[in-house]
C-alpha cells in the first residue's frame, strides 16, 4: 500500500511592509516553497483612519501608506518550520517592524484542476 | 566620505543659522527658542562624530563628547553658556532613561543572590576612594593655589567634598557602552549593578558630607536629628514613587499600547519633574531621586510584568541612542575647559585623577576576593568604574550651590569639573577593553 | 477643599507636573484604539478630528480655569510646540510627490489654489476692515500681518469626512475629492503664513514694518536651509540603515533642527519643515518610506499635542471686538466657502453636487489652530501684541472653527432627508449587489 500523502497546511501571513515582500518570497523560494498568491490588502486601522485625517489629507490616497500584503500557499506541513524561520529571521533584521501576522490551516482536499491533455 | 560631509554640513548650516539669527534678533530673542535647533544639532552632530570616531576604533561615546565640546563654549560656541544651561533637561530625560533601562535589566532572582556583594563592593570602594583622594588633596592643600590662603577647615572641607565626589560614576557611561558594544557578561552585569548601587549610596553619603561640611563652615548651621529622617523618607519615597510610576506604565502598554515612544519620553520628563519638585520633612528639604525612581519603576516593570512591558523595553532601548548623543553632546558642550588653561591647577587635576583611578583599581583588588568574584575577569571589572558623567556633574552644582558659590567653592567645582573631564572621556575607552578582552562585547551595532 | 479648588492652590512646581501628566496622559489615550468606535460616530468624528476635545481640555487646565498650566509654562515647552509644529509641516510636505498632478484628478490642484487666493483674499480683507475700523488700528503694517495670519488660517477646509457620512459607497469618490483639494490647500496656508513671518521687520524704536528685502532673504536662507536638512536627512537616513535606534536619531534630531532652526531665523517652522517633506519626498530610496510612514502615523498625538496648546494659550476673556472679528470672518468664510467651495468639488467630481459631502468646505482646517498657535508662540506675536495678543488670536480662530464645525450637525438637523435618503440608497445599492 501507498504511504499516505503528506498533510498540507494553507499558510497565510500579513506583512505591512510592502517594500520588504520581496525579501520575503526570496527566502521562500530557499527554503523550497513553490509557489504562493501574493494580495494587496489594507488593514483595518487604515480604513478607520483614512477618512478622519487632521493634516495628512492627501496621505489616505497613495498606497505606501494604505498597502500590506497577504501570502498565502498551500504547503506540506513538513515546511512550516521552515517558513517561521524566514519569518523570524526577517523580523530579526528589522528592528522598527510591528509585526508579521503568521497564520496555518489545516487543508482537508487540495486539487490543480488541468486540462486533460489530447 | 559622505559621512564627513553631512558632519560638515550640519556645522555649516549652524552658522548660517546664526548669522541670519543675529540680524533677527531682537524679534527671536524668546526664553527657550534655541532649544529645539540645539538638541538636533547635539542628536545629529554627535551621533555622526560617534560614527566617525568609530572608525579610528573609539568609543562612540567619546565621539558624542567631543562633538559636544566642539560646539560648546570654548571651541566653535555654537551653543553657548546660557543655551547650554537650558539644554539641562537633556540630562534630567537621559538619567530617567538610564534608570528605566537599568532597572529593567535586573532580574529580582539575581539581585537578591548578588545585592550584598555589590553593596560590599561599592561601599569599599566609596571608602577608600574618598580617603584617599581627599587625603591626598589635603595634605598638598597647602600647594593649590586657590586653597593655599584658605583657613584648616574650608581645606579639610574642600578635602572631603573632592573625595566624595570623585567616588562617584556614571551609569549613563556604563550604560552607553554596554549598549554599544551589545555586552552581556559578567563584568557589564557587575559594573552596571555595582555602579547603580553606588550612586544609590550616594544619595546618603553625598547628602551627609554635604549637611556636615556646611555645619563645618558656617556657625549657624546645626545637624539634627531630622536629618536621618529626611533622607530615609526621600530614598524609600524615591522608591516608592518609582515603583507606582512602573505600575502605572505597564497599565498603559497593557490597555493602550500605542505611540511608545511619545510615552517613554513622557514619563521620563515627568520622572523629572516629580525629582525637582521640594518636599519638607522635619523641617529639612528632601526630593526625590530620579535615579532610584526610574531603577524601581523599570524594576517592578521586568520583575512584575515582564511580557506586557516587553514592547516598552524594546522601544527603550531604541530610544536610548538619541537620548545618549543629546546627553553625551550637552555633557561635552557644558564642560568648564578654562581649567587646563592654569599649569598648577592642571597637575593638582592630574593628580587628582591618577590616584583616583589608582584607589579605584584598589578597591577592586580588595573587595574581589571578599565578595568572591570571579579571578578570570574581576582584575577587569575596576575600568569600568573610572568614568564619570551625570551624577558627578550633578554632584558638583551642589558643592557650588551650597556654599553661596563662595570663590574657593567655585574654584574646587571647577577643578572637580576639569577631573570630570578627562574621566568623561578616557573612561569609555578603558571600560570597552575590558568588555573586549573579557569576550563580552559583541562587535557592531 | 474640594478637588479643583486643591489643584488650583497647589504649588507652580506641582501644577506643572498635574497638567503635563494630564496632557501627555490625554493626548495619548485619547489617539489610542480605546476610543476608536465613538470617534467613528459623526459627532465623535467631528470634536476628534478637529481636536476640538483636546482644545476644551486645554482650556480647562490653562490659565483661564484651574490654572494647571498657566501660559508662562507654555516657554517652557516652547521647544516641544516647535518640534511638533515642525512636525506638521513636515508631514504636509511629505504628500507632495512629484507625481502629484498625475494621481490626481484634474482639476484638483486649480481648485486647492483658487480656494486659497479666495480665502486669504476674503478672510484677510475681512480681518483688515475690523482691525482698521473696529478696532481702530491706524497703522498698516501690523493689520496686513494679523490680516494674512487670519486669512491663511481660512484656507482649505477639514478634511474629515467621516461625519459626512463618507463611508457610504456613493460617497466614496467625493469625499476623497475633497480630502486631496484640502490637503492641498493646507500647503497655500502654511506657504503664505510662511512668507508672513519672513517679511516682518522692526524698524527703529520698534515699529513694526513690512520689507521686501527681509522676506527675499528670509525666503532665499528658509528655503536653502530646508533644502540642505532634507538632502542631510535623506543621507542620513540612508547611512541609518535598518538600526531602529538611528532612524530615531535621524528622525527626531533632523525635526528638531529644522524646527529650530526656523525659529531661530524668525520664520515659520511649519513652512521649513513642509519644504524639508517635499524634499524628501521627492528623493529616491526605500528607506525614506518607513520616514514617511513614522511621520504620518503620529499624525494624532502630535495633533493632539497641538491642540491641547492651543487650548492653554486661548483667551477666552477677549473683548467684544475681538468676537466682532469672529463675526466678520464667519461671514467671509460662509460667503466663500458656500459660492466656491462646492463649485470647486464638483468641478472635479460632479457626483458629489447635492450629497452632504458639500457642506464639507464650510468647516476650518485643524490647521488653521496650528497656524494661531505658531504665531501665538514663535515669537512674531510681538510684533502685534498690543493690538491683537497672540492669545486673543487663538481664540478667534477656534471660536470661528467651533462655529463652522457645527454647521454639518446643523444641516442633519434642518435637512434629515437628505442624510436620510442618502443611507436608504447606500442600502439599496448593496442590497443590489448582493441579489446580483
Amino acid at each position: 500500500m501507498a504511504d499516505a500523502p503528506e498533510a498540507k497546511k494553507l499558510v497565510v501571513v500579513i506583512i505591512d511592509r510592502a517594500e520588504l515582500v520581496d525579501e520575503l518570497l526570496t527566502g521562500f523560494l530557499d527554503i523550497g516553497v513553490p509557489g504562493a498568491t501574493v494580495l494587496e490588502s489594507r488593514g483595518m486601522g487604515s480604513i478607520i483612519r483614512q477618512e478622519m485625517p487632521m493634516f495628512a489629507g492627501l496621505a489616505s490616497l497613495f498606497p505606501e501608506h494604505t498597502g500590506s500584503r497577504v501570502i498565502l500557499s498551500v504547503l506540506p506541513e513538513s515546511v512550516i518550520e521552515k517558513v517561521y524561520g524566514v519569518l523570524d529571521e526577517l523580523v530579526g533584521q528589522y528592528e522598527d517592524m510591528q509585526s508579521v501576522l503568521c497564520a496555518t490551516l489545516p487543508v482537508e482536499d487540495f486539487h490543480i484542476k488541468r486540462k486533460p491533455s489530447e | 566620505m559622505r559621512l564627513l560631509i553631512c558632519w560638515l554640513l550640519l556645522i555649516l548650516l549652524c552658522f548660517v543659522v546664526d548669522l541670519v539669527s543675529d540680524r533677527v534678533a531682537a524679534q527671536a530673542a524668546l526664553p527657550y527658542m534655541g532649544v529645539a535647533m540645539n538638541v538636533g544639532l547635539l542628536m545629529l552632530g554627535a551621533w555622526l562624530t560617534g560614527l566617525l570616531v568609530k572608525r579610528i576604533k573609539l568609543p562612540k561615546v567619546s565621539g558624542y563628547l567631543v562633538f559636544g565640546i566642539l560646539v560648546g563654549p570654548f571651541a566653535l560656541s555654537l551653543i553657548d553658556r546660557d543655551q547650554r544651561d537650558e539644554l539641562r533637561f537633556a540630562g534630567d530625560l537621559a538619567v530617567s532613561l538610564i534608570a528605566l533601562t537599568a532597572g529593567g535589566e535586573m532580574k529580582w532572582h539575581w539581585l537578591k543572590d548578588q545585592i550584598g556583594k555589590l553593596f560590599t563592593i561599592a561601599g569599599v570602594m566609596i571608602v577608600i576612594v574618598w580617603l584617599v583622594v581627599g587625603g591626598a588633596v589635603f595634605a598638598g592643600s597647602t600647594l593649590i593655589p586657590f586653597l593655599a590662603e584658605q583657613p584648616t577647615a574650608v581645606r579639610a572641607v574642600a578635602a572631603v567634598l573632592i573625595g566624595v565626589v570623585a567616588a562617584a560614576n556614571s551609569p549613563a557611561i556604563v550604560m552607553a557602552v554596554i549598549n554599544e558594544t551589545q555586552a552581556d557578561g559578567p563584568v557589564a552585569r557587575t559594573t552596571l549593578a555595582v555602579t547603580i548601587c553606588k550612586d544609590m549610596a550616594m544619595v546618603v553619603v553625598f547628602a551627609a558630607t554635604l549637611t556636615f561640611c556646611k555645619a563645618f563652615t558656617d556657625e549657624d548651621a546645626t545637624l539634627s536629628g531630622g536629618f536621618l529622617l529626611a533622607v530615609a523618607v526621600q530614598l524609600v519615597g524615591s522608591l516608592a514613587v518609582g515603583a507606582v510610576m512602573g505600575a502605572a506604565m505597564a497599565l498603559y502598554v497593557r490597555k493602550v499600547g500605542a505611540h511608545l515612544v511619545i510615552f517613554i519620553i513622557g514619563s521620563c520628563m515627568l520622572i523629572a519633574l516629580v525629582g525637582e519638585q521640594a518636599f519638607s520633612i522635619a523641617g529639612k528639604p528632601i526630593h526625590f531621586e530620579p535615579l532610584l525612581m526610574g531603577l524601581a519603576a523599570g524594576l517592578i516593570m521586568e520583575n512584575l510584568w515582564s511580557e506586557v512591558t516587553d514592547p516598552l523595553f524594546h522601544e527603550i532601548e531604541s530610544l536610548s541612542l538619541p537620548v545618549f548623543c543629546l546627553f553625551f553632546g550637552a555633557a561635552g558642550a557644558g564642560l568648564e575647559l578654562g581649567v587646563f588653561g592654569e599649569w598648577r591647577v592642571l597637575l593638582v587635576l592630574l593628580v587628582i585623577v591618577l590616584l583616583r583611578t589608582g584607589s579605584v583599581w584598589a578597591s577592586c583588588r580588595i573587595a574581589g576576593p571578599m565578595v568572591k568574584l570571579d579571578p578570570a575577569w574581576r582584575g577587569r571589572v575596576w575600568l569600568g568604574f573610572i568614568p564619570q558623567a551625570g551624577v558627578a556633574l550633578a554632584l558638583v552644582m551642589l558643592v557650588k550651590n551650597a556654599f553661596d558659590s563662595a570663590p574657593w567653592a567655585d574654584q574646587t567645582a571647577a577643578l572637580l569639573l576639569g577631573v570630570i573631564a578627562i574621566n568623561m572621556l578616557l573612561g569609555p575607552l578603558g571600560f570597552r577593553w575590558a568588555l573586549a578582552k573579557s569576550g563580552e562585547a559583541k562587535g557592531e551595532e | 477643599m474640594t478637588i479643583l479648588a486643591a489643584a488650583s492652590e497647589a504649588s507652580s512646581g506641582l501644577r506643572i507636573l498635574i497638567g503635563l501628566a494630564l496632557l501627555v496622559t490625554l493626548a495619548l489615550v485619547g489617539s489610542s484604539r480605546l476610543l476608536w468606535s465613538w470617534r467613528r460616530s459623526a459627532l465623535g468624528a467631528t470634536l476628534t478630528t478637529g481636536g476640538w476635545i483636546a482644545v476644551g481640555i486645554g482650556m480647562i487646565v490653562g490659565p483661564h480655569a484651574l490654572k494647571l498650566v498657566d501660559a508662562a509654562h507654555v516657554d517652557v515647552l516652547r521647544p516641544l510646540i516647535l518640534f511638533c509644529l515642525g512636525w506638521v509641516g513636515l508631514m504636509v510636505g511629505l504628500q507632495l510627490r512629484g507625481d502629484i498632478p498625475r494621481l490626481l484628478p484634474k482639476h484638483t490642484i486649480r481648485g486647492a489654489v483658487i480656494d486659497a487666493l479666495a480665502s486669504i483674499a476674503a478672510l484677510g480683507g475681512a480681518a483688515f476692515a475690523v482691525l482698521w475700523f473696529v478696532f481702530g488700528e491706524s497703522s498698516v503694517a501690523p493689520c496686513v500681518v494679523l490680516a494674512v495670519v487670519l486669512g491663511a488660517a481660512g484656507v482649505g477646509w477639514s478634511a474629515e469626512t467621516r461625519s459626512l457620512a463618507s463611508h457610504q459607497p456613493a460617497l466614496a469618490r467625493p469625499a476623497a475629492v475633497l480630502r486631496a483639494v484640502s490637503g492641498l490647500a493646507s500647503v497655500g496656508a502654511i506657504v503664505a503664513f510662511g512668507l508672513m513671518t519672513m517679511a516682518i521687520r522692526h524698524g527703529d524704536g520698534g515699529a513694526l514694518a513690512l520689507a521686501g528685502d527681509a522676506l527675499g532673504l528670509g525666503l532665499a536662507v528658509s528655503v536653502v536651509a530646508a533644502l540642505v536638512c532634507g538632502l542631510l536627512g535623506y543621507w542620513l537616513m540612508n547611512l541609518a540603515g535598518r538600526g531602529h535606534g538611528e532612524f530615531l536619531v535621524v528622525l527626531l534630531g533632523l525635526v528638531a533642527f529644522a524646527a529650530g532652526a526656523a525659529a531661530t531665523m524668525a520664520v515659520s517652522a511649519l513652512f521649513v519643515g513642509m519644504v524639508v517633506g517635499i524634499v524628501i519626498v521627492n528623493l529616491p530610496g526605500q528607506t525614506l518610506t518607513r520616514f514617511q510612514r513614522v511621520i504620518v502615523d503620529a499624525e494624532q498625538p502630535i495633533g493632539m499635542a497641538l491642540m491641547l496648546t492651543a487650548g492653554v494659550v486661548a483667551d477666552p476673556t477677549m473683548g467684544w471686538r475681538a468676537w466682532v472679528m469672529v463675526g466678520a470672518l464667519l461671514v467671509a468664510r460662509l460667503l466663500v466657502k458656500t459660492l466656491l467651495g462646492p463649485k470647486l468639488v464638483t468641478a472635479v467630481e460632479p457626483s458629489a453636487r447635492r450629497t452632504s459631502v458639500m457642506v464639507g468646505p464650510l468647516r476650518q482646517a485643524p490647521l488653521a489652530v496650528a497656524l494661531a498657535t505658531a504665531y501665538a508662540i514663535g515669537g512674531h506675536e510681538a510684533a502685534t501684541h498690543p493690538l491683537l495678543p497672540g492669545g486673543q488670536l487663538v481664540m478667534i480662530v477656534i471660536a470661528l472653527g467651533l462655529v463652522s464645525d457645527l454647521t454639518p450637525m446643523l444641516s442633519r438637523v434642518a435637512q434629515p432627508e437628505r442624510w436620510h435618503s442618502e443611507s436608504q440608497q447606500a442600502r439599496a445599492a448593496t442590497a443590489e449587489g448582493g441579489e446580483a
